[in-house]
């Protein structure tokens, strides 16, 4: 009966955490993406691959330059360092790369990277499942 | 006659018996510790290293055999060093290589996680490129690690 027991609370502590976790980050970031891999080195060293990051939610007048944010595209989601604000749109650059990227429409914006202490918050090798499913 | 067994260096120690369970869970750990130290001491383990230098296009090599030296790449340049392996025994192994310390992120490896069957040659391509973002004048270092781990049942 106690094993029956026992085995009942870890059951229930790790589909809570499993189950609860991801909405209370939703709630609590404010997005409906909370996490996110790193899927390439294109923002080393700040990020690297296979990192597991905190999205939070934000809105267009709360953008910065230095921000690192997620966006939308047609190819999934790219996370991304804020060079320049323009208008209607803003201009991203990955730190490892040379090239900037096209312009952003602020609309498709998810969220900015969750800080901690003045730093990116990331999981080392979290992100890795996420790193291997996109090379298969 | 005497029936009576002599009791063992464990139940000298501690003052009780090993059960039946307990023997088998401990050969079992055994066998998968000394698997796992096999695997570690098999493995090729190479140093790896690669200096951020000022410039455009700007390559400097150092070739050694000992170690993975990209040399002095400035940004925007990579530098390609290959390794060969060889499966010269009858069983199988799975091929798996993995790179730790700063370098890890800047190198690739073409072929990883992979079936090595017996004879064959492969030769594994590790290219390193310097990003925008490397810091000039430092020194990116780390290891890489062949494991071959034999798989006779794949």
């Amino acid at each position: 009966m106690r094993f029956i027991l026992n085995t009942a609370v870890y059951i229930g502590i790790v589909a809570g955490l499993l189950f609860g976790l991801p909405r209370f980050l939703t709630w609590y970031l404010e997005t409906p993406y909370p996490m996110a891999a790193i899927t390439s080195g294109s923002m080393w060293p700040a990020l690297h691959e296979g990192d597991l990051v905190f999205i939070e939610g934000i809105k267009k007048e709360e953008i910065r330059e230095g921000d690192v944010v997620v966006w939308r595209n047609p190819n999934g989601f790219t996370i991304h360092r804020v060079v320049r604000l323009d208008e209607d749109t803003f201009v991203t650059k990955g730190d490892a790369n040379f090239n900037e990227d096209s312009p952003v429409r602020y609309e498709d914006v998810i969220g900015r990277t969750y800080q901690v202490f003045g730093k990116n918050a990331r999981i080392p090798y979290f992100g890795m499942i996420t790193v291997y499913a996109n090379k298969r | 006659m005497n029936d009576e067994q002599r009791p063992g260096w464990w139940e000298r120690m501690t003052g009780e018996r090993l059960k039946t369970s307990e023997k088998v869970a401990g050969i079992f750990f055994l066998l998968v510790f000394l698997f796992v130290f096999y695997v570690t001491l098999d493995a090729n383990k190479y140093a790896a290293q690669v200096k951020a230098i000022e410039g455009e296009g700007r390559v400097g090599v150092n070739p050694t055999s000992e170690r993975l030296d990209f040399g002095d790449l400035s940004r925007g340049t990579s530098a390609v060093r290959t390794v060969s392996i060889t499966n010269d025994t009858a069983v199988p192994f799975f091929v798996s290589v993995i790179k730790v310390g700063s370098i890890a992120s800047l190198t690739k490896v073409d072929r990883n996680n992979f079936m090595l069957r017996r004879g064959d040659d492969v030769q594994l391509e590790f290219t390193t490129n310097m990003p925008a973002s490397a810091e000039i004048e430092k020194m990116y270092t780390g290891r890489v690690y062949i494991f071959k781990i034999p798989a006779p049942f794949l």
